[in-house]
């Protein structure tokens, strides 16, 4: 998609459900999970898990998507919720790949922003 | 968010039961592709049965704690639908005499898709009228099978709401009785052995940081399908049944080698998806240092699902011998029709071959992707490892062993 970051749906999870960005560039965790909450709004709810010697965050926006951090290396992966529509799908896509595109490009952004 | 559920009781052997009923994890494409085997047979009642078997379930749940208003057991039932797997369902529209009741997710209705190539020709939320439906009789205390399904409509052919319709009976329908725990026979269970690196213990502490309850859709995607916290007495019945009704046609032989085919289709989903998802990546893939280890690793997984206690007790990249300590078929088997004269386990046989098939056959530790040309080459080969079940506890047996072999 872009020399920072990629993303492909998982044909095999629900035909769409599933898609994985793999990031090309050095990121951090925690930096995305911060500009993560400030583009929806404040409105993920967090959820922590250990998953052996990984930590995974999940953050949900309750109807619409659910997107996990820490699960690989190389990037996050985010899930859509079955009943969202597939415009509502796409404008969360769109979100996260503006979101991504800021901060890999500006690893330190003052302000977040979608 | 805040469920009233019962609470899922530990048991030995990893099993776990709901309101005295055991609970069984498995995955969308098995439960698209068993479904889809028993429906293969026409003339025989399949799609009742499918009904029937579901009925019980939700009656057990909403007579489970009878000092609960009908109201109170109603919103128990949508409350384990949806922390179990199957979705939401809201049952504002029904009384004692029947109403409509609706379905905004659905496990059976959304997400067998993933697993059909095209469009289904009739209803696939089978599970979902049934479980409504006894658990509206049980919630008001009538008796099982006091309701018909008069109209349904189902996301699976494209509907846009699903609703479900029920009509009090004039005299309910004689249905099957709860099976309840079943039996086993209580022999020790070893632990794990053999020339491996896996540390199931470890596995099993690292699996139990993950929440494996429904989500605000009442919905569990993990390990890249969507899993279902499913009755093992459901999968149990229809499965029984349908060899019972088969065996009368002369097609016994047949009924065995269809559900053998779906045990198949349940290892190359389930196990391919768990061995290739992120969680295993994470969780065991860190423990395996040679082929043989892959096996030890998913059927440490496998011990957690509440199928009974999976053991390696040979494994090669030629065969593998497989004893499987209070499997939930046998268990349930036994309860329901007494002791086997034929081996029964035919998930455990399906599941077995394809675990060798997607290790050694299949590379899966090369993450191939799953789909059907795939399938077709290492389950249609020629050299296609293929299952003989040597002891079973349903026949009296101490556990159940199967022997996998290459042909």
């Amino acid at each position: 998609m872009t020399d920072l970051f990629q993303r492909a749906v998982n044909q095999r999870c629900l035909k769409g459900l599933q898609w994985e960005y793999v990031i090309l560039v050095p990121w951090q965790a925690d930096a995305l999970l911060h500009h993560l909450q400030a583009a929806f709004d404040q409105k993920l709810n967090r959820y922590d898990e250990h998953w052996g010697t990984c930590q995974v965050t999940r953050l949900v926006l309750k109807f619409q998507f659910e997107i996990r951090v820490g699960e690989r290396a190389d990037g996050l992966t985010l899930l859509h919720r079955v009943n969202a529509e597939p415009a509502l799908r796409q404008a969360n896509l769109e979100t996260v790949d503006r979101l991504l595109h800021r901060l890999l490009t500006h690893p330190n952004p003052t302000k977040p922003s979608a | 968010m805040t469920r009233n559920i019962f609470p899922t009781t530990p048991q030995e052997f990893g099993r776990r039961l709901l309101a005295d009923e055991p609970v069984i994890f498995h995955c969308n494409h098995y439960n698209y592709w068993l479904q889809k085997t028993l429906l293969m047979v026409e003339d025989m009642g399949i799609e009742d049965l499918l009904v029937d078997a579901a009925a019980v379930q939700g009656y057990v749940i909403t007579q489970a704690d009878p000092d609960k208003s009908p109201q109170e057991r109603l919103q128990t039932a949508a409350d384990t639908f949806a922390q179990n797997g199957f979705g939401r369902i809201d049952f504002a529209g029904v009384n004692d005499q029947g109403g409509t009741v609706t379905t905004p997710n659905s496990h059976y209705g959304q997400c067998l898709s993933a697993a059909c190539n095209g469009d289904f020709a009739v209803a696939q939320n089978f599970f979902d009228r049934g479980y409504i439906a006894g658990a509206v009789a049980g919630a008001f205390d009538l008796p099982l099978g006091s309701f018909a399904i008069e109209t349904h409509t189902c996301f699976s052919l494209k509907a846009e709401q699903a609703r479900i319709q029920l009509v009090r009976k004039t005299s309910p329908a004689e249905l099957f009785p709860a099976a309840g725990a079943g039996f086993g026979t209580r022999v020790s269970c070893p632990p794990v052995t053999g020339d491996t690196t896996i540390d199931e213990g470890a596995i099993h502490q690292a699996l139990a940081g993950l929440d494996f309850s429904g989500n605000e859709e009442g919905l569990i995607p993990r390990f890249g399908v969507m899993l279902t916290d499913h009755f093992a007495n459901y999968y149990n019945r229809i499965s029984f049944e349908f060899v019972q009704r088969m065996k009368q046609t002369g097609l016994l032989d047949y009924a065995e080698e269809l559900l053998i085919e779906a045990g198949h289709r349940c290892a190359f989903n389930t196990f391919g998806g768990i061995m290739t998802s992120p969680e295993w990546d994470a969780v065991v893939l860190p423990q395996c240092q040679k082929r043989e280890d892959w096996i030890y690793g998913i059927c440490s997984v496998i011990n957690v699902l509440g199928w009974g206690v999976w053991r390696v007790h040979e494994v090669s990249p030629e065969h593998l011998v497989l004893r499987i300590y209070d499997d939930y078929e046998s268990r349930g088997y036994v309860a329901m029709y007494g002791r086997a004269t034929r081996n029964i386990c035919y998930l455990a046989m399906g599941g077995a071959a394809g675990l060798m098939n997607l290790v050694f056959s299949g590379n899966i530790h090369e993450k191939p992707t799953l789909d059907e040309a795939f399938y077709e080459r290492i389950f249609n080969s020629d050299h296609v490892f293929s299952s003989e079940q040597t002891k079973c506890m349903a026949r009296g047996d101490q556990y159940s062993e199967i022997h996998v072999r290459k042909s």
